[in-house]
């Protein structure tokens, strides 16, 4: 996690070293981005979201502040807290799936189907707690360890494994009717 | 079967598995979206000064892995010695500074009074702070010779000559700032000098050495009044007050040099006639007879340099409120007016 180059990038960027700072984005904005849509579902939302971690980022280097080490970390957690904040200010989408929706009867194109399972799952990760989603997005979405995780979330790992355990038993039971209906 | 960390439902997994399939981001708008940042951050540079040389603060991690439990969890016990060894260095260390600060001169504990003092000074950080501290230790140095006056005790000469260094470097950083601030400051040190001046007037301290406590006091009375009038002047003309602190730094290097200067103006040295030191209007030069400056004609009875007792008409303190101009009054001419010479008697042509 805490890798030299990051290090060394970071202390350029500091002095707002263009070449340092598009290093910096090349490096993390893709990661950032698809990491946004899985959580948003909106390729333009995400856009924007990233758009705006950066900006942000910026700023804060500007001000003297902003990391010292584990950039990846610090960016991954800045677009978790976007996309909380987002998701604070409009109501979270109903849990509920319509039985027509999924009868394979009635929509027989697995593309449709896959995108509303894909959708509800999404839904389902809202109803989560902020840092029980940032657990299980991380670990089954982005595929990071959890000692990785518990370093981001400055937490110690036993409480990265009962958050996940947490978030588990909470998707299951929220998702028991369609999983019972595979 | 409840799903656990190391084995979660593989149909869990199955849908878990399906938000990580997404559309490939656009590359136009990828590419638009790295332009614009790399705009932002070219905007955002200008101004941007080069970081600075990395602190050595790796002690920081040290501490924090001596002070924290591996799970940061607080060690309390730590946290308990540390207060305990405070409370215990404020108790043993603290009282004494306080008690220092109420110390005078001839008691074992001023030096530590006066090291606080200069403590304070070199830890405060803004020039306004600085001076309002040499004003406060102004006043501490003038209630000190009060009180050893009114306990017949002479002041010793360190008081009187930190007195001076206060006002002379309170002036200094005056001189330094903004001309609105400073003539505002200057207003403000000259009334609290004026205070001074009738603090000092109206001890009525008896000792056995009579003589050397006039000449201090006389001395401290005229220091005071020097400073009252750079005050006065200087706020309504700090290129002249300026100008003057110029010219006493470049004196003051002089006498240190050695290069045969006497008579200087702002010496802190004990007064002699002829020493040039005084209520005068500021020269830096030489006294002469008939000057205006200094002891006068020999033999005159109201040289306010004499060392005789004083007596009603003798000419120390204001002299007659008539004659305009008196050197001795509390009426400065303003600098450069032209009428600076006298006859040395405290009357001017």
């Amino acid at each position: 996690m805490k890798n030299a180059s990051d290090t060394q990038l970071l202390e350029q960027a500091r002095g707002f070293d263009l070449n340092a700072l598009t290093a910096i984005y090349d490096q993390y904005n893709t990661g950032l981005y698809y990491y946004a849509l899985r959580l948003l579902g909106d390729s333009a939302l995400a856009e924007d979201c990233v758009a705006e971690i950066f900006r942000r980022f910026l700023q804060t280097l500007r001000n003297g502040g902003g990391p010292r080490e584990n950039l990846k970390g610090y960016l991954y957690r800045s677009v978790h807290n976007w996309i909380t904040d987002f998701y604070r200010q409009r109501p979270l989408p109903p849990l509920e799936l319509d039985a027509e929706i999924l009868n394979p009867h009635d929509h027989p194109e697995q593309e449709a189907e896959t995108h509303l399972v894909t959708q509800h799952m999404r839904a389902t990760l809202l109803h989560l707690t902020p840092e029980q989603r940032q657990v299980i997005s991380l670990h089954f979405l982005e595929g990071w360890g959890l000692a990785e995780i518990a370093e981001v979330m400055d937490k110690p790992i036993g409480a990265i494994k009962s958050l996940q355990h947490r978030a588990l038993a909470s998707l299951q039971r929220m998702l028991l009717p369609e999983m019972e209906m595979q | 079967m409840p799903p656990t960390n190391d084995h979660p439902d593989p149909h869990l997994l199955a849908m878990l598995a399906s938000l990580r399939a997404t559309e490939p981001r656009a590359a136009n708008i990828a590419a638009a979206q790295r332009t614009a940042f790399q705009l932002q951050a070219k905007e955002m540079a200008q101004g941007v000064s080069p970081p600075p040389v990395a602190r050595l603060n790796k002690w920081r991690a040290v501490l924090h892995h001596f002070t924290t439990a591996p799970k940061k969890e607080p060690i309390t016990m730590f946290k308990i010695a540390i207060s305990l060894m405070t409370i215990i260095g404020l108790f043993a260390g603290g009282g004494t500074m306080v008690a220092a600060q109420s110390s005078l001169p001839d008691e074992p504990l001023y030096p530590l009074k006066v090291w606080t003092e200069d403590a304070q000074l070199s830890l405060t950080g803004t020039e306004n702070e600085q001076l309002y501290l040499y004003l406060d230790f102004t006043n501490r140095r003038i209630q000190e010779i009060q009180t050893l006056f009114e306990t017949g005790t002479l002041p010793p000469e360190e008081v009187v000559t930190r007195l001076d260094e206060h006002l002379q470097n309170a002036f200094t950083l005056v001189a330094n700032f903004p001309d609105e601030e400073a003539s505002l400051e200057l207003l403000q040190i000259q009334t609290q000098l004026q205070q001074h001046q009738q603090t000092i007037s109206q001890i009525h301290g008896i000792g056995d050495d009579e003589l050397a406590m006039l000449q201090i006091r006389t001395r401290i009375q005229n220091m005071l009044e020097v400073h009252a009038m750079l005050a006065q002047n200087g706020a309504t003309d700090l290129t002249w007050l300026r100008n003057q602190l110029q010219e006493r730094e470049q004196e003051q290097n002089r006498h240190q040099n050695g290069d045969g200067y006497d008579g200087n103006a702002w010496t802190t040295g004990t007064p002699t006639p002829g020493s040039g030191y005084g209520p005068g209007p500021f020269t830096t030069g030489t006294p002469e007879p008939g000057g205006g400056y200094g002891p006068g004609e020999p033999g005159n009875i109201q040289n306010p340099w004499t060392t005789g007792t004083p007596t009603p008409g003798s000419g120390y303190g204001p002299g007659n409120p008539d004659p305009p101009n008196n050197p001795g009054s509390n009426n400065p001419s303003p600098p450069g007016n032209g009428n600076n010479s006298g006859d040395g008697n405290g009357n001017h042509p």
